[in-house]
């Protein structure tokens, strides 16, 4: 065997083909290691150099298909199989020889990556286990595992197809494409032309099932901090397949009559297996193109349903008291009693986001029959009970819970919420913030392999307090000084300073307003710093202020935080735009240095712009897809350029009245105060119609 | 050509790829973003031409070079070799006859777009690019299955990660005018090298 053994290695050394190739990629990993450094140097973020160092790694996979394949199918160029199997085990042997040859050779790389990614970690001076170990892990699936894939799927290639180069070569290209996003324009082929949605789903779970890479090559979406590169139980389950799967066809080659049955059965065993726990995989954090993914999944969704707007909706009665029992494994799995206030209704509405799947409703007396439509869930009459159990189990896309990491805020509604409430605003493109109406007292246990960070106290993993929402956050986390949960990793970590300071410019901007009603106290409660990629699909979520603790995706500082919680206090209405705007004037942050500047706002162009904005907007009011297709080539022309039109007269008209308003009129003060009123009520009136009737105002004020 | 001809047709259901690239998925694709899209489609459409069309140009010279290189008995298709009849004046045939296929996609592609014969230039020299260096490695290396990892990494790599490098020979932008082949000069002229390299490596292999 260890004849076997060296002489491969030397077969291996002679090929100029084979030992060339891989003396040039060694060569050039050193070569890649040096540019990742430089990388890291220059920008100092680590996860984007971790990045670069992955993006390559299925090119190392391919190559070693490629010098696994070369070297195994030596035997079968010069016709050895039938003068190996002379020998007791001849075969067996030299594929194990070849094999472990094929490991030394790739140990080599898989070293060189483990020591680089250890320097890197020594350098950036962390000192932060979860993300040693994590980086640990990284070596090992990403340039281990996955390396031994590659040679396992090269040798297996060469011992089932043997000289059939084609398959080889073709097998090899789809393997390579799948493992990049190559895929992601085809794939949504099905979904795009022809409305598919169920047809892109197979493709992308054929694809997920031959991806050896889980961060792959074209990947532009960065990696979250706290939940790092993925690598949920699923994924090693898929690196253990696509060896052993290999390895037992290898085997098939070896042995003959029994042994190779129980072979096949074997690999088809694996094959089961393998399918099985993959299509049990839970909550995998997706961040690419497909609509299933963590950035499209929820927008998608609601885009595709008739919306019902539930915002002044009454539940009725409130809850009182939260037990939770939840076990976080590969997804969630909950037991939630609640105890309400009302036991008397004729008919009890929660909400619960649709990706949880509702097992049974229960009072003491038994279950209860109930309804489930999307979001909402539907109970007849409690007969007196006041106590109600949801078992449930389910994932979000974007509010993951699994065994790498934890991150569902309490404004979302992964546990029943009073009523029924959106989850999502197409209108400011983002989730709606439901904490509920009333502080409730939660009783949390939680089974986890994780440490669980909670806006309650307690510890272990349990958890007992008042709240209007339950935030739970685990993974690369911890607490960064007192009472601010953040991830370690990341560079901007919050300072209670910063949260002092944004207080009090708050405090001082409401007494300004003359809204001292309006004034939040927050510097003293927990702070929780959520993943930078909540903001991704969401403009709603850079801030949240709940009854005990605040989620912001960043705190740099003072000034920036306050403006996005009186961000968050505003309601943006029919124009995002021109509330941003209305934000960069409160706090003086306007561009003084934008042409706009150069020039005083005529008002009477600036009405005439409104009144052209407003009849090309009542001009096609009810406008619709249908009527839309339905409409000949001019009509359509000129509906097109009455938008582009619309959107050019938008953009001046938004830009010129906050100019206006608040920052050259001599009442720019009450100004600020009308359009504050403006954006915190639940008034319908359009922004356009108060500009227009203020500026009226004030011209009139001046003529007189 | 004949021999060419049977070349093409020992490759079976292979050589379906990449009139099946063309023909069926650029198309899809290209629809399907002009479906999704509103306004100007071209730019993503130029990247979608970029990524695929390129990337399978070597597929048929690389499935036929492994006949010469990595078959059983392959210096016996050198016995009856005539003159003209080289490696290299096949991968010429060879792209030419890959061009001919480009040109449909392309006169599909004036029924959707306004102009679209700056793309189909660049496209057409990538693909000589990629042709020419899968000849020239495989003639390196004597093995065929290295350059086809390399012509998929190298698409992949420049197309999917690297957008903007100066090592890429794929162009960003609206290809409305000579300025959009800024690079395909230069492409052009190493592919010229290439084919040369890969010519002096087979005359020096298969013709003393």
């Amino acid at each position: 065997m260890k004849k076997l053994y060296q002489a491969s290695l030397l077969v291996f050394l002679r090929s100029k083909n084979l030992s060339m190739p891989y003396f040039v990629l060694l060569a050039l990993t050193l070569a890649y290691f040096g540019f990742c450094f430089n990388n890291y140097l220059q920008y100092r973020e680590i996860f984007s150099t971790l990045i670069w160092l992955v993006r390559p790694c299925i090119f190392f996979i391919v190559f070693f298909i490629y010098l696994s394949y070369e070297l195994t199918i030596k035997m079968y160029d010069h016709n050895m199989v039938e003068y190996l199997t002379t020998y007791k085990h001849g075969l067996w042997k030299t594929y194990a020889a070849i094999i472990v040859c094929l490991l030394t050779i790739i140990a080599l790389p898989s070293i060189m990556f483990f020591v680089f990614i250890l320097f890197i970690y020594c350098y950036i001076d962390v000192q932060y286990l979860p993300f040693l170990i994590h980086l640990m892990k990284l070596s090992v699936l990403y340039f281990g595992l996955s390396f031994v894939t590659g040679i396992m799927l090269g040798t297996a290639m060469a011992a089932k197809l043997k000289t059939k180069r084609l398959v080889v070569y073709s097998l090899t290209v789809i393997f390579m494409l799948l493992n990049t996003t190559f895929t992601d324009v085809p794939f949504r082929v099905p979904y795009l032309l022809f409305n598919s949605y169920r047809t892109e789903r197979m493709l992308y779970y054929f694809k997920d099932f031959l991806t050896v890479v889980p961060h792959e090559l074209g990947n532009n979406f960065s990696v979250v901090p706290i939940y790092g590169f993925p690598m949920e139980p699923v994924r090693w389950i898929l690196a253990g397949f696509w060896i052993l799967f290999p390895l037992t066809l290898i085997l098939t080659e070896c042995f003959n009559r029994k042994t190779k049955k129980a072979l096949m059965a074997t690999s088809c065993l694996i094959v089961l297996l393998g399918a099985g726990l993959f299509s049990v995989r839970g909550s995998v954090l997706l961040m690419d193109m497909r609509v299933d993914s963590y950035p499209f999944a929820d927008p998608f969704y609601y885009q595709d349903r008739p919306r019902e707007d539930y915002s002044g909706y009454e539940a009725g009665f409130m809850i009182e008291e939260y037990k939770m029992d939840l076990t976080i494994s590969n997804e969630l799995h909950a037991e939630v009693e609640v105890t309400i206030d009302n036991p008397d209704l004729d008919r009890y509405e929660f909400t619960l986001y649709h990706g949880y799947i509702l097992k049974s409703v229960r009072t003491e007396d038994g279950e209860l029959p109930f309804t489930r439509q999307g979001d909402y869930i539907s109970i007849g009459s409690l007969n007196g009970a006041d106590r109600l159990t949801f078992k449930y189990y389910g994932k979000s896309p974007k509010y993951y819970a699994n065994r790498q990491a934890i991150a569902l805020p309490g404004y979302f509604a992964y546990y029943p919420k009073p009523g029924r409430m959106n989850i999502w605003d197409p209108e400011r493109y983002g989730y709606v913030i439901n904490t509920s109406p009333n502080e409730s007292i939660y009783t949390v246990h939680i089974r986890s392999n994780l440490e669980v960070f909670c806006n309650l106290a307690g510890s272990d993993n349990s958890f007992h307090g008042k709240s209007n929402g339950l935030s739970l956050l685990a993974g690369m986390y911890d607490e960064v000084a007192e009472n601010i949960y953040a991830e370690p990793v990341r560079e901007d970590l919050p300072q209670r300073a910063y949260i002092r300071e944004a207080e009090e410019i708050l405090i001082d901007l409401f007494h300004r307003l003359e809204r001292p009603e309006a004034i939040l106290h927050f510097a003293d409660k927990k702070f929780f710093q959520v993943p930078r990629s909540f903001t991704l699909n969401s403009n709603t979520e850079h801030v949240v202020v709940m009854s005990d603790h605040i989620t912001a995706d960043s705190c740099n500082n003072g000034p920036e935080l306050a403006k996005s919680i009186m961000e968050s206090i505003l309601k943006p209405k029919s124009s995002i735009r021109f509330m941003w705007e209305y934000l960069d004037y409160l706090f003086n942050r306007q561009d003084e240095t934008d042409p706009l500047f150069q020039n005083s706002v005529d008002l009477n162009i600036l009405l005439q712009e409104i009144d052209e904005l407003q009849f090309l907007a009542a001009k096609y009011s009810d406008m619709d897809r249908e009527k839309y297709l339905n409409m000949n080539e001019q009509e359509r022309k000129a509906y097109n350029a009455a938008q582009n039109r619309m959107l050019d007269t938008n953009v001046k008209v938004d830009d010129k009245a906050a100019k206006y308003l608040f920052y050259e009129s001599p009442r720019k003060e009450e100004n600020l105060r009308i359009f504050f009123d403006f954006f915190t009520s639940e008034s319908d009136e359009d922004y356009l119609e108060l500009v227009e009737k203020i500026v009226r105002e004030e011209l009139e004020h001046d003529h007189s | 050509m004949r021999r060419l001809y049977l070349e093409l047709k020992n490759q079976r259901f292979y050589f379906f790829v990449p009139p099946v690239v063309l023909f069926i998925l650029v198309p899809l694709t290209v629809l399907a973003t002009i479906k999704s899209g509103g306004g100007n489609n071209f730019p993503e459409c130029a990247t979608i031409s970029q990524l695929f069309i390129p990337s399978f140009a070597a597929w048929w010279p690389l499935f036929i070079l492994k006949e010469y290189l990595n078959s059983p008995g392959r210096e016996l298709l050198f016995v009856y070799k005539s003159g003209r009849d080289s490696l290299f004046s096949k991968m010429i045939i060879l792209w030419v006859f890959y061009l001919l296929h480009v040109v449909i996609v392309f006169i599909y592609f004036t029924s959707l777009f306004d102009f679209v014969w700056f793309l189909f230039i660049a496209v057409i020299i990538q693909s000589m690019f990629l042709i020419a260096l899968g000849y020239f490695l495989s003639l390196l290396f004597q093995n065929t299955f290295i350059p086809l990892i390399i012509n998929f990494a190298y698409s992949s790599i420049f197309m999917l990660a690297v957008l903007d490098s100066p090592l890429s020979i794929f162009e960003n932008g609206f290809f409305n005018n000579t300025g959009s082949l800024s690079k395909s000069i230069v492409v052009a002229i190493i592919a010229s090298i290439l084919f040369y390299g890969g010519y002096q490596i087979e005359k020096r292999l298969y013709n003393d």
